[in-house]
């Protein structure tokens, strides 16, 4: 959210975060080498990096994965994912230096050009255990290059939120390739068990915490009824200053209680699509709960000199129920809250 | 998030918890030694 261009809109917070990542990622590698040559003296250099540094993605790839759904499970995963682009570019970074590493190591000695080799290096696309593996880590890499690439807000803004958004759904696929690659590959020349054990754990915790968090919020998308004014919920169940998020005609609303008003806006977030509803008022705004991105809620602005708009919604109370219209006005356009009574504040 | 997305999402979703473990599983079941 900024009025002039920046590269990078950097703080303290995104310091230490990156300055924490580098600094793992170099324990990890150090100690992954070392203890690599105690194992095995007879292990090079090469192969000891293109191991570690091919680990090291993947289990980043799998946290990437990971802090969507836990944040949806438990709210105090979110700072996590505030910088969760940047954990994103590092995945890449190791990535293609694994690549490079490996296309130096195992491509560069022949008469082909080394990433020809790649393409056309021999094996049985029929055949499990003698399966091109490399073939998928290449475009898994060309997928995480593309999405790094793309990760800044410019393309955010010049894409728009829900074209950027599928691109970046391509990570699931980018996935899927990464650990076939290491089943394909790595797996079936490794004797020990201990790689075959985390690439299992490694899968089934993404997709446990996926289906999980998609269950949650499976039970919250109930259709709350049709008609001009839809009861979505008690007043008494919106925390003053939260909001409580319903399904109206298939899409979620966010029903926000402040100050002795309720407001409804959509719970889409205009800058990645982020839940507004999981947000609070601060000051008299809504704060998304990803990026900080802030809206009023009577008209769903963000306040001067921001421009992002968001739909709202006609609401009335009647007693202590809420009632909401389930046909959005456009992005931006003022709707009178409604006023919660004294009997039912008190 | 809006609703296409959401919709895509969940198919990519189901798709990979059925494929992924069939491709970890297969692999492992395909090594020649242990």
């Amino acid at each position: 959210m900024s009025t002039s261009y920046k590269a990078v809109g950097w703080n303290r917070q995104k310091r230490r975060y990156d300055a924490t990542v580098a600094g793992g990622v170099a324990a990890y590698l150090t100690v992954f080498v070392a203890a690599g040559f105690v194992m095995d003296t007879n292990a090079t250099i090469e192969t000891l990096l293109i191991r570690a540094l091919g680990t090291a993605a993947l289990f980043l790839l799998s946290v990437v994965l990971a802090i969507g759904p836990l944040c949806r499970i438990d709210r105090r995963f979110l700072p996590l994912l505030y910088n969760r682009r940047h954990l994103g570019v590092t995945t890449c970074l190791l990535a293609l230096a694994h690549g490079a590493f490996a296309v130096v190591q195992f491509h560069a000695l022949g008469d082909l050009n080394p990433l020809a080799s790649v393409l056309v290096t021999s094996g049985d696309y029929s055949s499990l255990t003698d399966f091109p593996y490399q073939q998928l880590g290449l475009v898994a890499l060309a997928i995480l290059v593309v999405m790094a690439a793309t990760s800044h807000d410019f393309w955010l803004r010049t894409l728009s939120p829900p074209v950027w958004k599928s691109l970046h759904m391509l990570v699931y696929v980018a996935y899927a390739l990464v650990v076939a690659h290491v089943a394909l590959g790595a797996l079936q020349a490794e004797t020990s068990a201990v790689l075959a054990f985390l690439l299992c754990m490694g899968v089934l915790i993404v997709i446990g915490l996926h289906l999980l968090a998609a269950h949650r919020e499976r039970s919250g998308d109930i259709e709350r009824g049709k008609g001009d004014l839809v009861d979505v919920c008690s007043v008494t169940d919106i925390p003053e200053g939260r909001a409580r998020t319903v399904c109206l005609g298939g899409e979620r609303v966010a029903v926000f209680r402040y100050n002795g008003r309720i407001s409804a806006v959509s719970n889409v977030c205009r800058h990645q699509n982020g839940p507004l509803g999981e947000g609070k008022i601060v000051g008299n705004c809504i704060v998304c709960p990803w990026h900080g991105y802030e809206y009023d809620p009577g008209s769903g602005r963000a306040p001067a000199p921001f421009t992002e708009k968001v739909p709202t919604f006609t609401v009335r109370t009647v007693g202590e129920r809420v009632l909401v219209n389930p046909v959005p006005h456009p992005p931006g356009t003022y709707v009178e809250p409604a006023c919660i009574s004294v009997e039912v504040r008190s | 998030m809006i609703r296409p997305l959401r919709r895509i999402h969940r198919i990519v979703m189901m798709l990979l918890a059925i494929m992924l473990p069939l491709i970890v599983f297969a692999a492992l079941a395909a090594r020649r030694e242990w």
